[in-house]
């Protein structure tokens, strides 16, 4: 019982803090805390749609078994469209890269900015937004909503629709993250512009999802249901973790390595701004956190079997790629390493809504895709 | 070879029943028991009872040493031995050490680690004198049946086992003679081995002395003939026959002087020293005047000079009274110019260094001078800054 | 549609058609080792190899006069060279790709197609190889790429992307080919088992190695190859990453991108499996292997090229997108140029080819086509070579200094060792075929249905 409360009691009191945080008055740390952790709790929910329509697409079948996992987790999606959107009632957004006055003059005036000037219009920019938001809701609707009804019909009829609606969900789910990205990471920093940053995004994404769905399993093998999961499934959970941890890695060495390499002035003030001062062990810790340690921890066989310690590394996962997001927005704001109470208090307040949901999330439904024709070879899977 | 039983295999038809087999003869034959397949039968090294492979740590092992030798090989290159700047980037470029980092690595993992590791120290392969691949069960395994192998030592063991795999359900067995030493045939057949090594051999030394050959070849030209113009050679193409070109009336050289006056007293009046008489500009005039004046002024630059008698030369004194007095210029412009029997230095020293020999050809003025008082604060000088008379050396 | 078809569309595909016994994989792959080559056989090694010495003689040709025989010009220095050896070497990804991520994924289906893949990586990467070597204009002085101690008194700059290349392609190479051969140890008992002539038994026994098929053995052997195909992945990404990094580290508009490195993977994906599918269509039906290499196969494997070809796409538009939003005039310029210049013609070869066509294979008909999958796939391979060229003739021949634009045309030697690397490269396919087993037939052999034991049921 006290579990459970836990998450309710940490929203409750971060959400203290971060009324604290609104009438401290400081307006662009407010927003950069705010954003950061709302795309953390965005890039769980696209990681676990994507999770499903990449089981569908390529009829996988080991995973249909965890699959409820990352379907309940899409369902995070209705509840970040109102987070960004009391973001927006807030005008949180004003304090964002591409909408601060000088760059605002900056567009009017220098004509190089000119393609800027259209992508950062407002009627456009805010177009956009509704559409990503309007295409992961409508995905999720179909193919975590599709499958749940299925339980109930067991029409195979909804196996092949999903089979097919995801090969161009892949297509939509590309420009909808990369939009993502642009505006809200990129963005940041609006002069700066790097062509692999979608790819970078769509990583921590997929990363972010896979971590929670592994804490999703955990949590409730913990209360004696999904207990059809067994090592066999988790080594390969565990085993898409290993893989995109090296993706994250080989993606994000690319990006530095080459702006490191041809040392363009227009791209490298973007990482001299995180490798010097404060931010320097910032950007140290990063890949360790990211890279090194889940990378050593998942090479053992032992580690992707066992739920335990496999989400130890999933945990490991999820506070890198808060790190990370912290690391790719906060240092726009030009001051330096920015942590106080009002860091703590966003931690505890983000953290503690994500479990809430997400512990919500976990009743809806059953368990298992019974519905699913081939349930059957995924309990039955073995390495 | 030896007709010694050493195997009994029965075959069967299936994996199914090979698992069945195993199980049935587990508990009697134990450790002896193993099974030979066309494919890898999962499940079944847990039925025999065979250990976890260690292949991985021989991996790790491997790649864990490529990572630190390609690291450290390409950090002590570039910090220690070969430093070249690059790109304006430090010695120690990490970043751009990390693809051949990660492709060293990946090798020796791959070859040394998996491969080798693997076949040759795991498995213990090549190992062409097995009994087994001389039996008429081997084409069956290869292709389609599932062996279960016993090991035995005699005849009775070798009855009793083939009656026990029958049982188990294995419709044909075979008892296999031989043994299994390593050493008791070649580890690889010698003739053919033996005929590589000679060949390889002859084909190396072959290479080598055809590669000595190989830039006399007309058809490699290796770049040393080549249709351009060299200095100082004849040249059929231009009209005076020469390959160098006059230069351009009124050409200047790019490090001409520009001179305003004609005569040395000229120069004494227009001219001043730009050099301060410093221990470094003094040094630099020694080592001018030690070069070039001081064969004919001598070394102290009384005129004594070292050339023969047949040199019928009177190289001037410049301790003379009027020298001393000349201003700077006026000795810039006898070096630059020359006098009487002097060449003039003009082409052959820069002018920074004729100002540095003028300041030398002072100090031996002065020093010729000098007075016991001058020569006590001379030491008392040098006794202070010992370095400082070093380093003017 | 029914409830049997729909159920039959989302289950898995069989991996052989109709029923195949262990012994019927054995007896159909190793069937053209063991007779005498048809005469369409002799034929096509007879105009392969000689359009290989063709190729052959215009390097030696190279070789005598010098690379100004070649198109190459101030300011397009890098031609057709680098543009058939990152062409080459992007077709040599579909192999490993196939042998080691999909059995990592345990994508069962790739057992029938990954010798022929792997196969065809080591020969691409044959291929690609000759192209540095024979670029660097006094080849015999090849071996100067590589760091050994020396009385210059220097070493390589390891800062280099093309000493980065040296030891990407060396090491790609060497560790395909030994992925290869310990794929094939089991096979090569096999055909010395089934082998009647001295000759094969002695050659085949010695590859071999003697291996039995111990279970002993096999424990370690699947060890070991799990490994090669886990390390072979990021090999695999680092090789097509590394060639980029050759055009993405400079400071050329248009080549300095920071996308290129998983662009160019994905590309050369795309490009290795249309190449795979070019050389299957034949394969399978000329081979009579068409009930192990199924439609299913081909099917599976032409979804991937739309997945690749659209991963492309992306990539494109990203580019263009950026050099917009950017707003660095001279990147800007530079795509603007590929799409309206003078190279527009490659440019929309390369859009069409490699975007556009591939978007077919979204309908279920045409990836079960041969003659439509055939089509595709040859205008992907010509597509993914143009997306070479474009990248290096277009940013090249109008770069910073508008004084010292230029145009580059390929010479007839660039045409002709063009063609002797084909040549090379399906002589090699050809002999391959006729002398080691196109298909691995313990991998295949394993996941037929009833090959595991307690298959069906649930069983630990």
């Amino acid at each position: 019982m006290g579990k459970t409360m836990l998450p309710k009691l940490m929203a409750g009191l971060g959400l203290l803090g971060v009324i604290g945080a609104w009438f401290a008055g400081d307006s662009a740390r407010f927003s950069a805390n705010w954003f950061v952790w709302s795309i953390l709790l965005l890039a769980v929910a696209l990681g676990s749609l994507f999770i499903v329509a990449l089981e569908h697409l390529t009829r996988a079948q080991w995973s249909i078994v965890l699959r409820r996992v990352p379907e309940r987790l899409s369902g995070l999606l209705p509840a970040l469209a109102v987070v960004f959107a009391i973001g927006a009632a807030l005008g949180l957004a004003g304090n964002f890269g591409w909408s601060t006055p000088a760059f605002r003059e900056a567009l009017a005036t220098e004509p190089h900015l000119h393609g800027k000037a259209i992508w950062y219009s407002s009627p456009f920019f805010i177009g956009r937004l509704v559409f990503i938001f309007a295409v992961w809701l409508m995905s999720w609707k179909l193919l975590a909503g599709g499958s749940m009804k299925q339980d109930e019909t067991k029409d195979p009829r909804f196996s092949l629709f999903a089979k097919r609606f995801s090969a161009p969900f892949m297509w939509l789910f590309a420009i909808s993250v990369t939009v993502l990205t642009v505006d809200w990471l990129m963005g940041m920093s609006p002069r700066w512009f790097s062509t692999i940053f979608g790819v970078y995004g769509f990583s921590g994404i997929f990363l972010s999802g896979l971590a929670a769905t592994v804490l999703g399993i955990l949590h409730l093998k913990k209360q004696g249901r999904l207990q059809e999961v067994r090592p066999d499934h988790l080594y390969s959970l565990g085993g898409f973790l290993f893989a995109f941890t090296v993706f994250w890695a080989y993606i994000a060495f690319s990006q530095f390595m080459l702006i490191w390499y041809a040392n363009l002035p227009e791209e490298t003030f973007w990482f001299h701004t995180r490798l010097t001062g404060g931010w320097y062990p910032v950007t140290f810790i990063l890949p360790i956190l990211r890279f090194i340690v889940p990378f050593f921890a998942l090479l053992s066989r032992e580690v992707k079997m066992d739920a335990r310690r496999l989400s130890l590394v999933a945990v490991l996962v999820l506070v890198g790629q808060a790190l990370d997001l912290y690391w790719l927005i906060v240092p726009e704001l030009g001051r330096g390493v920015l942590f106080g109470w009002q860091e703590v208090a966003f931690g505890l307040f983000f953290t503690g809504l994500g479990l809430s949901l997400a512990e919500a999330r976990m009743n809806v439904g059953k368990d298992l895709p019974e519905g699913d024709p081939n349930l059957d070879a995924s309990l039955h899977y073995h390495l | 070879m030896s007709d010694r039983p050493f195997l009994v295999l029965g075959l069967f038809q299936d994996a199914d029943k090979l698992v069945h087999g195993i199980r049935a003869l587990k508990s009697t034959y134990g450790d002896k028991l193993e099974a030979y397949t066309p494919y890898p039968i999962h499940g079944i090294e847990k039925e025999l009872g065979i250990p976890k492979s260690h292949v991985g740590k021989i991996v790790l092992a491997l790649g864990l040493s490529g990572l630190t030798l390609a690291l450290g090989f390409q950090s002590w290159v570039f910090t220690t031995d070969y430093q070249i700047q690059f790109g304006g980037k430090p010695y120690f470029s990490w970043a751009s050490f990390v693809p051949i980092v990660f492709e060293v690595t990946v090798l020796l993992a791959c070859i040394v680690g998996a491969v080798f590791g693997m076949l040759v120290l795991v498995n213990k392969l090549p190992h062409y004198s097995h009994p087994i691949l001389s039996s008429r069960s081997m084409p069956k395994i290869t292709r389609d049946r599932f062996a279960l192998a016993v090991s035995v030592d005699t005849a009775e063991d070798a009855a009793r086992a083939e009656a026990a795999l029958r049982q188990a359900g294995a419709p044909e067995t075979e008892v296999v003679h031989g043994t299994d030493e390593i050493g008791s045939g070649p580890l690889l057949p010698l003739k053919p081995v033996l005929a590589t090594v000679i060949i390889c051999v002859l084909a190396g030394l072959g290479t080598w002395h055809l590669q000595r050959l190989w830039n006399k070849l007309p058809l490699i030209s290796i770049m040393d003939e080549q249709t351009k113009v060299l200095p100082f050679r004849a040249n059929a193409f231009y009209p005076d026959g020469q390959s160098m070109r006059p230069l351009v009336p009124g050409t200047v050289s790019r490090s001409a002087e520009y001179a305003a006056w004609t005569t040395p007293e000229e120069a004494g009046q227009m001219l001043v020293n730009p050099l301060s008489a410093d221990s470094l500009t003094l040094a630099k005039g020694r080592r001018g005047y030690e070069t070039h004046c001081l064969v004919c002024h001598g070394q102290l630059g009384d005129g004594t000079k070292l050339l023969s008698d047949k040199y019928t030369g009177a190289p001037a004194n410049l301790h003379q009274a009027r020298l001393k007095e000349a201003p700077d210029g006026h000795l810039f412009a006898v070096v630059t110019a020359g006098k009487n029997t002097m060449a003039g230095y003009g082409k052959d020293i820069p002018a920074a260094d004729r100002w540095a020999i003028v300041h030398y050809v002072r100090v031996l003025q002065r020093a010729l001078d000098a007075s016991d008082a001058d020569v006590q604060a001379a030491q008392a000088v040098a006794a202070a800054a010992p370095v400082a008379q070093g380093g003017s050396h | 549609m029914s409830h049997e078809a729909v159920l039959a569309e989302i289950r898995p595909k069989p991996l052989v058609v109709g029923e195949v016994s262990l012994g019927a994989v054995d007896d159909a792959v190793y069937a053209p080792m063991e007779s005498k080559p048809p005469m369409v056989w002799w034929v096509a090694l007879a105009f392969t190899s000689a359009l290989m010495l063709l190729g052959f003689a215009l390097i030696g040709y190279t070789f005598y006069e010098g690379i100004g025989v070649w198109g190459n010009n101030d300011p397009v220095f890098w031609g057709w060279d680098i543009t058939n050896f990152v062409f080459w070497v992007g077709i040599g990804h579909a192999g490993t790709l196939i042998s080691a991520v999909l059995f990592l994924f345990r994508q069962r289906w790739r057992n029938a197609i990954a010798r022929l893949a792997e196969a065809m990586t080591i020969f691409a990467v044959m291929c690609a190889a000759i192209y540095p070597a024979i670029h660097v204009g006094r080849p015999w002085f090849a071996f100067w790429l590589f760091p050994y101690p020396n009385q210059r008194g220097m070493w390589i700059n390891f800062n280099s992307p093309l000493a980065w290349d040296v030891f990407a392609v060396s090491t790609y190479f060497t560790v395909s080919l030994f992925f290869w051969y310990v794929g094939l140890i089991p096979d090569l008992a096999s055909a010395r088992d089934r082998a009647t002539g001295k000759v094969q038994k002695a050659v085949f026994g010695a590859l071999s190695l003697g291996w039995r098929g111990a279970a002993r053995h096999w424990t370690h052997y699947e060890k070991a190859y799990m490994i090669l195909a886990g390390l072979a992945t990021p090999l695999v990404l680092s090789v097509h990453s590394i060639v980029s990094f050759d055009f993405a580290t400079s400071v050329i508009p248009g080549w300095h991108t920071t996308i290129f490195p998983p662009y160019f993977v994905a590309g050369a994906v795309f490009s290795g499996f249309a190449m795979v599918v070019t050389v299957l269509v034949f394969v399978r039906k000329i081979m009579r292997l068409d009930h192990l290499i199924t439609l299913d196969h081909m099917e599976v494997m032409n979804k991937v090229i739309l997945t690749t070809g659209s991963i492309v796409g992306y990539a494109y538009g990203m580019e263009f997108f950026i050099a917009w939003y950017g707003g660095v005039p001279a990147e800007h310029y530079v795509f603007m140029n590929r799409a309206t210049g003078p190279y527009a013609w490659a440019y929309w070869t390369m859009v069409s080819c490699n975007v556009i066509f591939p978007q077919l294979f979204w309908f279920r008909k045409i990836r079960r086509s041969i003659v439509a999958m055939f089509i595709i796939s040859i205008f992907v391979n010509i597509g993914m070579w143009f997306e070479r060229f474009v990248i290096i003739a277009t940013s090249l021949h109008r770069d910073y200094l508008p004084s010292a634009w230029g145009y580059f045309r390929p010479t007839l030697v660039d045409m002709g060792i063009f063609a002797g690397t084909f040549g090379l490269f399906f002589t090699m396919i050809l002999l391959f075929s006729r002398t080691l087993p196109v298909i691995a037939t313990a991998e295949l052999k394993a996941v037929l249905p009833g090959a595991q034991p307690g298959h069906g049921g649930h069983h630990e």
